[in-house]
């Protein structure tokens, strides 16, 4: 995992993503009790050069140069399944761009914020992720001010009412 | 034969929900790295299961594999 994460900060230097941070179930369990996952989902911007497309292509290409292989849809990076979803609306950008960073035995790394986690879950909506939106409010320590914030900018109030109710 | 007593059910549910919720806010808190080491142990422990079930399943390789202080 460590490894990984090196890997990570070594694409953000290079300039092959211009800011990346853990997302999806590794991030809640950053704040949570651990739970089963088989992949690590990593968020990205990409860089300004590659214009209004969102595609994770030219992070394939550069894994691959660097001897990595993909494993169905993720990317197998040091022993870690790595999916990367680029930032696809304002709110895993805004997600992306005020992530924690956070320390893995000496290696830096970035994670989303506990608050966007739950609005993310709250977007996103599948079952899954009604779920775990329980699990995740009862555990994680969420700013209640910043939250209703996030979920008023990003239209997501209406939905959180309907699931906390 | 307490435990059977139906008087005594609320409380024993309510004692039993509460040491859950102890763990859950125990395991919590615990650091990030060996949260990752329990995931990567029920990875191991779920992935013959589901591979027996045709089902693909992938366990994560940890450079140093550690034991997870809080595993019971």
């Amino acid at each position: 995992m460590k490894k990984a994460l090196e890997v990570l900060n070594q694409l953000e230097r290079d300039g092959v993503i211009a800011r990346y941070a853990i997302g999806g179930a590794v991030a809640a369990i950053f704040y949570m009790e651990p739970f089963a996952t088989d992949d690590l989902d990593v968020f990205v911007l990409l860089p300004a050069s590659s214009g209004s497309l969102l595609t994770v292509g030219p992070i394939y290409d550069a894994l691959r140069a660097r001897g990595y292989r993909e494993d169905r849809e993720c990317m197998d990076v040091e022993g870690v399944a790595i999916q990367f979803l680029p930032a696809y609306n304002a709110l895993i950008e805004e997600a992306l761009h005020e992530a924690a960073t956070v320390d893995y035995e000496g290696t830096p790394t970035r994670v989303l914020r506990a608050e966007h986690l739950a609005a993310i879950m709250l977007d996103t909506a599948r079952a899954k992720d009604r779920q775990r939106f329980a699990a995740f409010c009862e555990q994680a320590p969420l700013d209640n001010e910043r939250l209703q914030d996030i979920l008023e900018r990003h239209g997501l109030l209406e939905r959180w009412r309907t699931w906390t109710t | 034969m307490n435990a059977m007593n139906p008087m005594n059910g609320p409380s024993e549910l309510q004692r039993a929900l509460e040491r859950k919720q102890a763990r859950r806010r125990l395991m919590a808190a615990v650091p990030f790295p060996e949260k990752i080491a329990v995931v990567v142990q029920l990875q191991a422990r779920f992935a013959p299961i589901l591979r027996a079930r045709g089902k693909e399943y992938r366990v994560w390789r940890l450079e140093s594999p550690r034991q997870p202080k809080t595993e019971r």
